[in-house]
């Protein structure tokens, strides 16, 4: 499969991303993100210990939230990597919530010889509800070969 | 609330070997599914030596370790909020890389919200590859803990 990278030329602030969308945030996703990152809060996956805390239900790890505004940024941005990205969890996801993701490029420069742009971010859930605010900077140069 | 004598307290080193399993496992958690991080030739492909890391597995190394992150700290679950992160990155990781990594903590700082006193814990998980020495990541973790 050949993939289309971003032309860097072709990029300018103000332009927005086509928006993202996940798949419903099922429990199995949950299980498989408290194994996968090693964060096993039971908040995430049991339900009645969720309760207990004062939640309805369980609840997404913040940064299973923040891996699929990371993977909506670089499934955008062809050829390029990240060079920083910060999050900040604003509400909670719950179990079954769908996130919408909107993004935009804020700023394209130069620095030390790569071309960067720098991304904003919001993710909102299917009632509207902001969940995150993030950026990113991407830079566009060929990954490290040897 | 936490006790001020983890402020600048350092977890031991510890090391990890990033499999292809592992970053796949990863990727699958998020649902991506871009196939550079299922198939090596299509990682290939597109000019990684190997497959590669998914930005925000480094999260991983903050959980990981000898030592348990919150049973250390004594952070109870029930009160416990994920402020945020920032990553910052210094060059890629790719499957078969050996990574040593840490995590200090920064500082705790009481706040006052709406649910009442909390503390506001930072802490930095930084990440070097174990055969060139070359830095690969530092991640800022903010974790809001109530009291």
């Amino acid at each position: 499969m050949s993939v289309k990278k971003l032309d860097f030329k072709e990029l300018t602030e103000g332009l927005e991303l086509p928006e993202g969308k996940t798949n419903p945030i099922t429990r199995v996703q949950l299980v498989d993100y408290a194994s996968a990152s090693g964060d096993y809060n039971l908040l995430h996956y049991d339900k009645s210990f969720a309760k207990e805390t004062g939640l309805n239900g369980c609840i997404a790890h913040g940064m299973l939230q923040a891996g699929t505004i990371s993977s909506y940024i670089l499934n955008w941005a062809k050829g390029g990597i990240m060079r920083n990205f910060k999050i900040r969890f604003s509400d909670v996801v719950n179990e079954n919530d769908i996130l919408t993701f909107k993004g935009k490029i804020v700023k394209k420069y130069q620095e030390n010889g790569e071309n960067l742009i720098e991304i904003s971010v919001v993710s909102e859930t299917q009632e509207k509800r902001v969940t995150s605010q993030g950026s990113a900077v991407i830079t566009f140069i060929l990954p490290r070969e040897n | 609330m936490l006790d001020r004598k983890f402020i600048s307290y350092e977890f031991a080193p510890s090391e990890m070997v990033l499999s292809r399993w592992k970053l796949t496992q990863f990727a699958n958690a998020i649902r991506d599914f871009n196939p550079i991080y299922y198939d090596l030739n299509e990682a290939k492909n597109q000019g990684f030596k190997d497959i590669p890391v998914p930005p925000t597995f480094y999260t991983k190394m903050t959980y990981s370790g000898e030592k348990n992150f919150y049973a250390t700290l004594g952070i109870d679950f029930k009160k416990l909020l994920d402020g945020g992160r920032e990553f910052r990155y210094y060059s890629q990781s790719f499957a078969g890389d050996t990574l040593v990594y840490q995590t200090k903590v920064e500082n705790i700082v009481e706040k006052e919200g709406n649910r009442g006193k909390m503390d506001i814990l930072t802490a930095v998980s930084s990440g070097k590859n174990k055969d060139t020495d070359e830095k690969v990541f530092d991640a800022i973790i903010t974790l809001i803990v109530f009291h």
